[in-house]
């Protein structure tokens, strides 16, 4: 077959619909991109007079109605100079015939959440709860906002993109300030009238850390932790990241006021160093007892104790050999006990480790 | 307009629909694939001058970029457009004008994205075994392995087309 496989390759393409991006596009994009990095250094010239991080604080009325309320975010629950932390400020909920899932990804603009049909089946949407300050719509530029009903008396609007990408994106307020975004997979997975069920359905609770089965104790010098996300082992599918991007890129994110990376952007290694367990592939698996990097590429991994879970570092580091010195230093507890899992703050050395402001 | 991007310019105009056909035969989803091009086209962009090889490095960034569509968690769908799931696979053609490219398309659909990929820079970009493992960031190992496997799979499953299916099992 081999001969005539490039052959049969090529003609496999043959019937390509008709593109829907040209070099105008290729280079509007270009440009978009190094804009956004051009700012991210602006940004950190200014860092030192960025405004105070928050955390919305819950009161309950003392007139018999216990519905929680709001109010306006007062200053992170920890003393300026002590380590950020990372931490969810809602728990997992039932809304609209869809379950939302307890978050498991935290970074420095807020956290996320997945919402599934209450009666099972694929993932129908995402909820993503920002700190006070971030504005969604820096996120999608030249989209249209349209006002919406208000959710629990506070203002919401849908953010309508334009072209193939539109998809329903609700956004409101939750708290002073502070934003909630929820985003259907498609129309169909999630109707508006739902989505405006689950962000009803959607009550600030009182701060809790996020934990983490990874500890590593080697990071090269002027690193700082800026995400977490940990998911517990269900059905083999558990992970967990850390990622971690140099002092002054995290100074930036945390005085800006749009969304910033997930986890596994950072761990791709473009911007900072990833640490991640994950399930193990076959295609991944680098063999018992065998660390595997490449020259020219800024990964390693090993097989974590136990077999079933891959370890990976990834970042653009001086040399391979500092991503293995990483990679040896990171210990990972039980992914199906979370309860053996610490603050994902201690998941990294003191100096590693974000300073609140 | 600068040079760069005059040049720049150049290199997409004649590169754009090769790589975006790169990353659907690794991917196996048109959307997915000009999305995945488009991404690494404006990173390419930022870099430009300090790229040797705008063609090497925008072939392995291609393949990579679709297969980290085909693995990327559900939250990276938030702004992409709508990926539509891989075509269905095809049924025999019990006329007998089999159509090589629907069975090819079919067939690459059942394969993993990595053991695809491998087959796709190997047969269509015509790589060797070292480069491929480079591109690919795996042992060159794992790329004969591959290569072997899918050769095998496909066989089988271009055979198993052409002649229905041996035994009654969902396809």
């Amino acid at each position: 077959m081999s001969p005539d496989l490039s052959d049969l390759l090529r003609e496999a393409k043959a019937d390509a619909p008709p593109p829907r991006y040209d070099v105008d596009d290729a280079v509007a994009a270009g440009r978009r991109l190094q804009r956004r990095r051009r700012a991210g250094v602006a940004i950190a010239a200014v860092v030192a007079v960025a405004a105070a991080i928050g955390v919305p604080q819950i009161v309950t009325r003392g007139d018999g109605d216990h519905r929680p309320v709001p109010v306006a975010p007062t200053p992170a629950p920890v003393p300026s100079g002590a380590p950020y932390q990372f931490g969810y400020t809602s728990r997992g909920y039932v809304a609209g015939g869809f379950r939302i899932a307890a978050p498991t990804t935290v970074n420095l603009f807020g956290y996320l959440a997945g919402v599934y049909p209450r009666n099972g089946g694929e993932q129908a949407a995402g909820l993503k709860v920002y700190r006070p300050g971030v504005d969604p719509k820096t996120a999608f530029p030249g989209a249209e906002v349209v006002a919406t009903e208000p959710v629990r008396g506070r203002p919401a609007y849908f953010l309508k993109q334009t072209g193939d990408s539109a998809q329903d994106i609700l956004v409101w307020e939750y708290a002073d300030g502070a934003r909630a975004q929820l985003w259907s997979i498609s129309p169909q997975a999630m109707p508006r009238a739902r989505m405006h069920a689950v962000a009803e359905g959607f009550v600030p609770a009182v701060f809790r850390s996020a934990t983490t089965p990874l500890r590593v104790s080697h990071v090269p010098a002027g690193y700082r932790l800026v995400g977490v996300s940990a998911s517990p082992s269900d059905a083999g599918k558990g992970q967990a990241s850390l990622a971690l991007v140099p002092e002054k890129v995290a100074a930036t994110q945390l005085a800006q006021a749009g969304p910033l990376p997930f986890p596994d952007e950072i761990e791709q290694g473009r911007d900072g160093i990833g640490i991640a367990v994950v399930r193990l592939r076959s295609d991944d698996d680098p063999g018992a007892g065998k660390v595997f990097c490449m020259d020219n590429e800024p990964m390693c991994r090993m097989r974590a104790p136990g077999g079933k879970y891959l370890l990976r570092v990834t970042g653009r580091l001086e040399s391979t050999a500092e991503l293995r010195r990483i990679l040896a230093s990171v210990r990972v507890a039980d992914l199906a006990k979370p309860g053996t899992w610490g603050a994902a703050t201690g998941a990294v050395p003191r100096a590693v480790q974000l300073s609140a402001r | 307009m600068s040079d760069k991007e005059a040049e720049f310019r150049e290199f997409v105009g004649a590169q754009m629909e090769s790589l975006r056909g790169l990353a659907y035969l690794t991917c196996g989803d048109w959307q997915a694939a000009e999305d995945a091009v488009l991404g690494v086209l404006a990173r390419l962009y930022v870099k430009w001058h300090r790229i040797e090889r705008p063609d090497a490095y925008a072939r392995t960034a291609v393949v990579r970029a679709a297969i980290d569509e085909m693995r990327r968690p559900w939250w990276r769908r938030e702004q992409a457009h709508s990926h539509a799931a891989l075509p269905d696979p095809v049924e025999p053609d019990v006329t007998g004008s089999v159509d090589d490219r629907l069975r090819l398309q079919a067939a690459l659909d059942r394969l993993p994205v990595k053991q695809r990929a491998v087959l796709v820079l190997r047969y269509l970009e015509g790589l060797s075994v070292q480069q491929t493992a480079v591109a690919l960031s795996c042992p060159e190992g794992t790329v004969k392995a591959y290569t072997s496997r899918g050769l095998d799979a496909l066989r089988r499953i271009l055979d198993e087309r052409m002649e229905g299916p041996r035994e009654s099992r969902p396809v």
